[in-house]
This record gives structure tokens, C-alpha cells and sequence, in this order.
């Protein structure tokens, strides 16, 4: 069943929001003590990369399947 | 070396020059043809000044790794906005065959005073910026040549050559020259740090010992806990607003040949950011080794310094013209749009609207200088109110995202609603700088949280009100 475009525009939105607050360090239970990763970098270093190659691939996915849907009601002004 | 650079750049500009067509279109747009290599390095170029070589460098020496966090993923959730401004701005743009962002937003919504608003805010908040990029450029010439080139004479020579080569080429050039640019700055970044390393012994030993000098550069909180949940949030916040809202990022939503190339852009951008950015954040961290205890505006200076302790000369030089290279990716992508707004939205759409294409581009190329003028001479004597000015740049164009994604998107939007959410955000943004409305009502972010909130719900309510006045006295 296709999703309707306003149910999949907040579906999308919610997804980034997701990514964002994911973002947020502080929110999570890293707490003070440093965790080292490979290269003495710390742990931290490796979650933002993998998160920013996550973010990529959502974007990926996103602009292929949404890219080209037909304009809605929205558009009628222009 | 900058010899061979500007040599470079000047036969990129003479082609340029050849292929133009002489429309209003072809020289601020490249006539709507840029393809998606192109416009990556385009847009990533403009964005990334010199700010990237040096301030990242010198962030990552007073704050430590935590600094990456909040930039790069903060710059990576810009491409989210990309797609949410770039586009329909690309869409509405080729249809109806707008060329800057003011005329999009003004015709929009059929008013020209909205129209003139969201122009003087780009330019406001845009001058400034344009007049720090030729005191870095002329700062970087000194050093290169040991003070033999004044400050000045350094900063108008550059000032002169962009304009050279923007006045010729136009968008075209522009575009191509940021690929070199881009190019440049990516592959220095990645050698100077695979240098330095090797210079230290190894990137695990490096930061081991660094760790063991100075632990809070690898804490959550950064050196000196330079960090709040507050803060963290809002500099993860502020890309987003602000950078599609600078003129010379966003006229790149409408360079686009196809709206696939804009497409792979905004795809790729978060995996360049995620990669590039610890580069010169790390040159920082690591700088700590041999140049403990550096502060305030010294430890701005730590990338040549590592550079200098590390790697030869010749590199040093390379890297040097790299970093010129670019401020002036940013400075000649500000000089033509700030241009080709003040060309079409104030010459041609208010004083001359029967402006031929040839007259139009002509005003557009003699602007390109004026302007250029004016940002040398602010840079002669910078005021300190310019730098602080500057710095209130990014939260002063974030005020104008409110208005453009209601624009984008909403049909109930309202032209008063959208001027009274950007006069009332930047009165509020005056406010907290000059300190008329304290510290304390930012609740611990910075203020371009609760501007943003204060924007947007005008947008929506003045928006929803004005409609309903409107069906009542109907």
C-alpha cells in the first residue's frame, strides 16, 4: 500500500529528528570516564562518524524513493 | 606557488569569460548548467573558508575532540536543510526563472516589500563577512613572505585579482575555480596531518601522549568543560538555520543543470564532512605536544605552527596558499551574489524594469567591484563592531529560515506575518548582543534557540491570524 505523502513526510521528519537527538551527546550514558578506540581516538570520535555515514545513507535512501514524487497541494502558489 | 595558483585561476577565468553569453542568467547562474561534481565542490568550497584550515585547528587546540561533535555533525545535518530549501528553491526557480533568493521569496508571495526585508538582511549580515575574508588573505601574504608584503597591500592585491576573475567569468568561473580550490583544500588537510603525525611518532602514540598532558581534551564536556547540554544543542542547531540561508550558498540551489546533480550532493555531503573535519581538529588536539599552554587568539595560529615544526617548508607554503585559497572560494562566491541581488532586486526590479540582459550584467560586473571596495575598506580599519557583527552572522541569516520554509511549502503563509517574524528576530538578536535583554532569557543556549522559536511561531500564528481576519471580513 502506497504511504500517503503527508504520513511519509512526518515518517522522514521523524527519522532525521531521531538522527539529531541522537546526536546529543549528553543524553547518553557515556558519563566522565574517556573510552579509547582504535588510534587512541576516543570512542566518541568513531559513534559521530558512524552516525554522520548513517545519516548519509538515510539521505541516500530518502532522495531515492522522494525525490521525484509529483507536487501536492502545496505547490499550487507556484 | 601562488604564482602558479593564480595563473591557473586566471586561464580558468579567461575560459569562462569565452563561453558567456552575456545574460543575467549565464553570468550569476552559469546559465542554470552545473553539473553534480561541480556543484559539490562548489557548495562545500564556499561553505568551507579558511575558517576550516585554521579555526578548526585552533578550536580543537582549546576545546579538544569533543569539537568534532558538535561540527561535523552539526555541518552534516546541513544537507537535511539542503533538501528542504535547495529542492524546491531549484524547482520553483527553473519554472518561473528566478535568479536570487529575495526575487523567489518576494514573488512568492507577490510582495515587494518582504522582497527588499529579506534582501537587506542577506546583505547586512553578509558585508560583514566579506570584509574578514581580505584581512586573512592579506595576514596569510604577509607571513608568506616574511612582512615584505604589507598587510594592506597584501589584502587589496587579492582583492583585486578576485575581482579580476569574477568580473570576467562570472558564476562559471567561480564554480570552477572552487573545484581547484576544493580539491586543494582536501588533499593538503589529509597530507599535513599524515606529516605531522609521522613527525610525532604515530597517530595512537600522539594522542596517547596527548591524553596523559591534558585528559579533558578527550572528554565529553572539552577542555575547561567548554561545553553544555544547552550549547551543545544549539551548535548543532545553527548549521542547519543558517547555511542554506547565506546568499552564496543559497544561489547554489539554482546553478543546478538537473535536479539530480543537487540530489548527489546532498547524498555525499555528510560522508566528505564526517571524514575531512577530524583532520584539522586532530592538527589541534595533537598541537598540545609541542606547543603546550598556547592562549587565546595564539592558538589560531596552531596549524602553521605544527606545519612549521613538521614539515618542510615548501609544504608549509603549499598549505598556506591552500588556506588562500580558501577565503577567496568564499569571498568571490559573496562578491556575485551579494551582486547579482543588488543587480536584480534593487537596479533592474525596482529602478529600471525595461534593464536589457546586457545592461543588467554590466551593472552586475561593476558591483562585483564597488562591493569589493567597500569590504577593502571596512578591512583597513576594521571596527570592532564588524568583528562582532560578523560573529552574530550565522544566527542573524538563521532568522530568515522560518520565512523561506513557510514560503517553500505552506500556501497560508503571509507576507506581514514573514516580515514582522524577521524584524522581530533581528530586534530580538540586537537585544541579546547589545545585552538589553540579558543573558539569562537565552536559558543556557545560545540565542539563536529562542530567536528561532520567536521567528517561527510569528510566521505561523501572524500567518493563521491574518487569514482569519481576512475570511471574516469577507
Amino acid at each position: 500500500m502506497k504511504v500517503p505523502d503527508k504520513i511519509g513526510s512526518c515518517l522522514w521528519a521523524g527519522i532525521f529528528a531521531i538522527v539529531f537527538l541522537l546526536s546529543q551527546d549528553h543524553w547518553f550514558l557515556w558519563g566522565d570516564q574517556v573510552r579509547l578506540g582504535p588510534l587512541n581516538f576516543p570512542l566518541r570520535i568513531y559513534y559521530f562518524v558512524f552516525l554522520q555515514f548513517l545519516l548519509a545513507a538515510l539521505l541516500g535512501i530518502f532522495l531515492t524513493r522522494w525525490w521525484d514524487r509529483k507536487p501536492n497541494d502545496s505547490d499550487r502558489r507556484h | 606557488m601562488l604564482g602558479a595558483y593564480a595563473l591557473l585561476t586566471l586561464v580558468i577565468s579567461l575560459y569562462g569569460f569565452k563561453r558567456e553569453k552575456n545574460t543575467p542568467e549565464d553570468y550569476f547562474l552559469a546559465g542554470r548548467t552545473v553539473g553534480p561534481a561541480v556543484l559539490f565542490f562548489t557548495i562545500v568550497a564556499t561553505n568551507f573558508s579558511a575558517f576550516f584550515f585554521l579555526g578548526f585547528a585552533g578550536a580543537g587546540y582549546r576545546i579538544g575532540y569533543s569539537y568534532y561533535g558538535t561540527m561535523a555533525f552539526g555541518t552534516s545535518f546541513v544537507a537535511v536543510a539542503f533538501y528542504v530549501v535547495g529542492n524546491r528553491a531549484w524547482l520553483i526557480s527553473q519554472t518561473k526563472g528566478y535568479i536570487t533568493p529575495p526575487e523567489l521569496i518576494g514573488k512568492s508571495l507577490n510582495s515587494k516589500p518582504l522582497e527588499m526585508v529579506y534582501l537587506a538582511v542577506m546583505v547586512i549580515f553578509t558585508l560583514p563577512y566579506l570584509a574578514l575574508q581580505p584581512i586573512g588573505a592579506g595576514y596569510i601574504i604577509f607571513n608568506l613572505t616574511d612582512g615584505e608584503v604589507p598587510y594592506f597591500v597584501a589584502a587589496s592585491l587579492i582583492t583585486a585579482f578576485i575581482v579580476l576573475y569574477v568580473y570576467l567569468g562570472g558564476m562559471r568561473t567561480v564554480a570552477w575555480t572552487d573545484v581547484l580550490q576544493g580539491v586543494m583544500m582536501f588533499s593538503l588537510i589529509i597530507a599535513a596531518l599524515l606529516m605531522i603525525t609521522r613527525g610525532l611518532g604515530g597517530l595512537g602514540q600522539a594522542n596517547a601522549q596527548v591524553l596523559e598532558q591534558e585528559p579533558g581534551l578527550f572528554s565529553v564536556l572539552g577542555l575547561n568543560d567548554y561545553y553544555t547540554s544547552q550549547t551543545w544543542f544549539s551548535f548543532t542547531l545553527i548549521w542547519f538555520l543558517s547555511v542554506p540561508m547565506f546568499p552564496h550558498i543559497f544561489m547554489r540551489f539554482f546553478i543546478p543543470r538537473t535536479s539530480g546533480s543537487l540530489r548527489t550532493t546532498i547524498a555525499i555531503y555528510p560522508v566528505v564532512t564526517a571524514v575531512l573535519f577530524l583532520f584539522p581538529i586532530t592538527i589541534g588536539v595533537l598541537g598540545h605536544i609541542p606547543f603546550p599552554a598556547l592562549e587565546g587568539t595564539q592558538a589560531d595560529q596552531i596549524l602553521p605552527m605544527m606545519l612549521a615544526a613538521y614539515t618542510p617548508f615548501w609544504f608549509e607554503t603549499l598549505v598556506m596558499v591552500g588556506a588562500l585559497a580558501a577565503f577567496m572560494s568564499t569571498m568571490d562566491s559573496q562578491l556575485l551574489a551579494l551582486s547579482s541581488m543588488l543587480t536584480r532586486d534593487v537596479y533592474q526590479r525596482t529602478f529600471v524594469p525595461s534593464a536589457s540582459h546586457r545592461s543588467q550584467v554590466l551593472v552586475g560586473r561593476l558591483l562585483v567591484a564597488v562591493l569589493a571596495i567597500l569590504g577593502l575598506a571596512l578591512a583597513y580599519q576594521p571596527p570592532a563592531t564588524i568583528l562582532e557583527i560578523a560573529t552574530q552572522t550565522f544566527t542573524g541569516l538563521s532568522v530568515l529560515f522560518p520565512t523561506t520554509v513557510a514560503t517553500l511549502y505552506w500556501p497560508a503563509t503571509r507576507p506581514l506575518a514573514c516580515i514582522l517574524s524577521i524584524l522581530a528576530g533581528e530586534s530580538l538578536l540586537v537585544g541579546y548582543a547589545s545585552g538589553l535583554i540579558p543573558d539569562s532569557l537565552t536559558f543556557g543556549f545560545l540565542p539563536v534557540v529562542p530567536i528561532f522559536i520567536a521567528s517561527t511561531a510569528i510566521v505561523i500564528l501572524g500567518s493563521l491570524l491574518i487569514t482569519s481576519l481576512q475570511a471574516h471580513r469577507a
